[in-house]
């Protein structure tokens, strides 16, 4: 479950061709990296994988991606659907205005997954992403009284709520202070067993030190996709060499 | 050296003389707005008494005799109140909607500039205009069509101030919402948490201009010495009332006119006053 597959996915942004034939597999309950530099499209490949990336008035989006044996582009699939399988974990925390409690609560509630034991489900994923015990007698305040270290726990938490099968995350820890930084990462690496992950960065120590595959882009192209091990010993594009060696980028 | 003090110098002058310029104009708006409250306050605190507020205008009330206001105050009230609901229920769908299911842009620009013309038109506009339906329509001037002209009134203050409010919304709140995978209906319900202080001030711009408003009600709501007991009679309002008093030739009439001013000014500022405490709660979890 949580395999993905991108097929001769383009994306414009009005006249600008962001995102050029990619077509890769992403094999499920593995940590795949996106690296590459600033504006290379990471980001825009990483949203156009749950379709946030159509908020966006002026994109347009040509080619499938397969969830499962389905495309999530066909016409007919129910966009909301797509987006509970596949969650988003973004760049900077943004809780939802509302209590603690009512964070993690509100996806389960609004599919209706809760069925009567809405409280276990929060504890248990404050629990998973570490947060309980830090929030258990106040799980009524504001979500944006915590710290951002911990209000980016809480969104994790709140997206795993909904149970999705695939983990999109957004350069998670950039915003985050080093200490935070290192508890996401480690918190994506026990992930891996039950998620699909694919994470965006642009610190190629980080990608080194989570991904089992990398995909490399440069300006909307997909240059080089391989297991990390190959990616990070043998690269076999000059492009990447150029860029893990920081001679680019 | 001697170049770099004199600039110094020179720059310090320039602050301090933009300085007392704000404070001068700050003096100028707060000073205009004190003056207005203590001419009627100094006016009308000697017509104040509690039979003003409680009972109805006797015969000869006008004149100088026995009576009060009530009719105009739970008049102006009932006709505040209303038209702030009926405006409320037309903005909120429209701002929303503006924001959420229209993708074009266009749109909300042209919507946009027909409430700010909206605003902008004199509300003896709208009162000729409501008037102009009644009389079409075989309606007399009544509560319900003062209400609904009223509503018009308030209509463009209270949509242009919760768009303004909902534009505000940081852009991550809607990605992080639909990402949990909600329709755009379940993150109206989101972002109308987010607005709720929002919405709070521009209830509050609403019936503040509402319940002040005499133009409008002049044609359409009518006036009358009873208590309003059908939507469909005529309904007395506080800024009619100001308007008839002061336009009596005898002074300890004039004075009840002021004192008629010092009510509506006291209710516009317990609203507000409410409101703002209010504010506080509703924001509590409000991201910024």
């Amino acid at each position: 479950m949580g395999a993905l597959s991108i097929r001769d996915l383009n994306v414009w942004y009005g006249k600008q061709h962001a995102l050029k034939q990619i077509n890769a597999e992403i094999a499920q309950n593995q940590i795949t990296a996106v690296i590459g530099p600033s504006g290379c499209g990471k980001s825009t490949l990483l949203k156009s994988l749950n379709r946030l990336l159509e908020l966006n008035e002026q994109v347009r989006v040509e080619g499938q991606v397969w969830l499962d044996g389905e495309d999530i582009y066909r016409r007919d699939r129910d966009v909301t659907e797509v987006r509970t399988r596949i969650g988003l974990l973004a760049q900077k925390p943004f809780p939802l205005p509302m209590s603690i409690y009512d964070n993690v609560a509100y996806g389960p509630r609004i599919h209706g997954l809760a069925r009567g034991n809405l409280d276990q489900i929060v504890r248990a994923q404050l629990e998973a992403v570490g947060l309980w015990a830090e929030v258990r007698d106040r799980l009524h305040s504001p979500a944006t009284r915590l710290s951002v270290g911990q209000q980016q726990r809480l969104c994790l938490a709140r997206t795993l709520a909904v149970e999705p099968e695939v983990l999109l995350c957004d350069e998670s820890t950039a915003s985050l202070d080093p200490i935070s930084a290192r508890g996401i990462e480690s918190l994506i690496r026990t992930l891996r067993d039950r998620y699909t992950i694919v994470l965006v960065t642009h610190d190629i120590d980080q990608a080194r030190r989570l991904a089992d595959a990398v995909l490399f882009m440069w300006l909307g192209e997909l240059v080089e996709y391989g297991p990390a091990q190959r990616f990070f010993e043998q690269p076999q594009e000059a492009l990447t060499q150029q860029y893990l060696t920081r001679e680019i980028g | 050296m001697k170049q770099v003090r004199r600039r110094r110098v020179r720059r310090a002058l320039e602050e301090q003389c933009f300085l007392w310029l704000m404070r001068l104009s700050l003096l100028g708006a707060v000073g205009v707005l004190g003056m207005i409250v203590g001419v009627i306050c100094w006016r009308g605190v000697g017509a104040l008494s509690w039979e003003m507020v409680s009972s109805l205008p006797e015969g000869g009330f006008y004149l100088g005799r026995e009576g009060g206001i009530l009719n105009a105050l739970v008049g102006s009230l009932y006709l505040a109140c209303g038209a702030t609901v009926l405006a409320l229920c037309l903005a909120v769908p429209v701002v929303f909607y503006l924001h959420t299911y229209a993708s074009k842009g266009r749109l909300r620009h042209s919507v946009r500039l027909a409430l700010d013309i909206l605003w902008g038109i004199p509300s003896i506009v709208y009162g000729a205009f409501g008037f102009a339906w009644m009389v079409s329509l075989g309606v007399r001037a009544s509560l319900l069509a003062g209400i609904l002209t009223l509503a018009l009134v308030v209509l463009p203050i209270l949509a242009r101030t919760l768009d303004e409010v909902v534009e505000m919304t940081p852009v991550l709140l809607r990605e992080s919402t639909l990402a949990l995978g909600a329709t755009r209906l379940e993150w109206m319900g989101v972002l109308l948490r987010q607005s709720l202080p929002g919405l709070l001030t521009a209830i509050l711009l609403a019936f503040g201009r509402g319940i002040g408003d005499a133009a409008s009600v002049l044609f359409t709501a009518g006036y009358t010495d009873n208590l309003p007991d059908s939507l469909l009679r005529p309904v007395a309002s506080l800024p009619l009332a100001v308007f008839f008093l002061l336009g009596t030739p005898f002074p300890e009439v004039q004075a009840r006119a002021y004192a008629a001013a010092l009510i509506l000014t006291a209710i516009v500022l317990g609203v507000s006053t409410f409101a703002h405490l209010s504010l506080a709660r509703l924001g509590r979890y409000v991201i910024r």
